[in-house]
């Protein structure tokens, strides 16, 4: 799933922010299957560009947080509050999301450099069809461990 | 005092497509155009574009008796907005296709908008979509 952490209420973070919460044993290959496109198609591209996006550029969290900031912070979500600047609602939001082998990335839709990819995954819009194929990303995964 | 944009400055920006097809531009021709399923969880976002595209598109004859009514040569006028696409226009003729263009916007809504700023050509053979002639 995604989380957009541009809430103006809470005073943080910018329109083009986002944490994205994934399988970690999830590819591009499970996304693009999960958004039922056909291969070699446009929509096939625009996925992969989504995926891009959100997750190849992402800084992984936990990673990041197990590395260099484990000592200075005593558990990952004083780690997001100090230094990510997170409220607490958001960190919640994570927290209960977030399963024990699950990838956190944090990253801007702006990194990889594609704009108008960028702008359309963090749009209303963009970010409900998104969170569509995270859904059924999650169904596949459950359907996977039964 | 001064005030300072922190934010991507942004313009409207507009693509001009142009659409060739057997018949009426069906939804099931559509998405196997663009290549999703009608369960995909995409479908909403193509589905929203086929309807823009049926509210914005337009006989390619009606469309230039609008803004070049002087002219009848249709093939320059397309050859001049669609660079490398009059052949088309010629097969489309002879084969009894029809050809339709319009124009997106990016001040609708964020599908259009979307659509309109990117970049792509797609062909079936069914349906020939151009939206290459992207102005920002």
């Amino acid at each position: 799933m995604i989380v957009r952490i541009d809430d103006k209420d809470k005073g943080f973070g910018t329109k083009d922010e986002y944490f994205v919460i994934l399988n970690r044993g999830c590819r591009k290959s499970d996304f693009i299957r999960a958004a039922r496109v056909v291969a070699g198609s446009y929509a096939e591209e625009l996925m992969e560009r989504i995926y891009d996006c959100l997750v190849t550029y992402a800084v992984d969290i936990r990673e990041e947080y197990q590395k260099y900031y484990s000592d200075e912070y005593p558990d990952l979500e004083t780690f997001l509050y100090w230094k990510y600047d997170v409220d607490r609602a958001t960190i919640a939001e994570i927290m209960e999301n977030l399963k024990a082998g699950d990838f956190l990335g944090y990253g801007s839709v702006y990194s990889g450099g594609d704009y108008v990819i960028g702008q359309f995954t963090i749009s209303d819009t963009g970010l409900k069809m998104v969170n569509r194929v995270f859904d059924k990303l999650q169904e596949a995964d459950g359907e996977d461990q039964n | 005092m001064v005030k300072i944009r922190t934010d991507f400055v942004t313009n409207s920006s507009s693509t001009s497509f142009i659409l060739i097809t057997d018949g009426d531009l069906e939804k099931m021709d559509f998405f196997n155009l663009v290549g999703i399923t009608e369960e995909s969880p995409l479908s909403p976002v193509f589905e929203a574009l086929l309807d823009c595209l049926r509210a914005k598109m337009v006989s390619v004859s009606e469309y230039y008796e609008w803004r070049h009514a002087q002219s009848n040569d249709l093939e320059t006028l397309v050859k001049e907005k669609f660079p490398g696409v009059e052949q088309k226009l010629v097969e489309a003729r002879e084969k009894g296709r029809k050809v339709f263009v319009g124009d997106l916007s990016s001040e609708e809504n964020e599908i259009e908008s979307f659509f309109c700023c990117d970049s792509f050509e797609l062909e079936n053979e069914k349906i020939y979509f151009n939206a290459l002639r992207c102005r920002w």
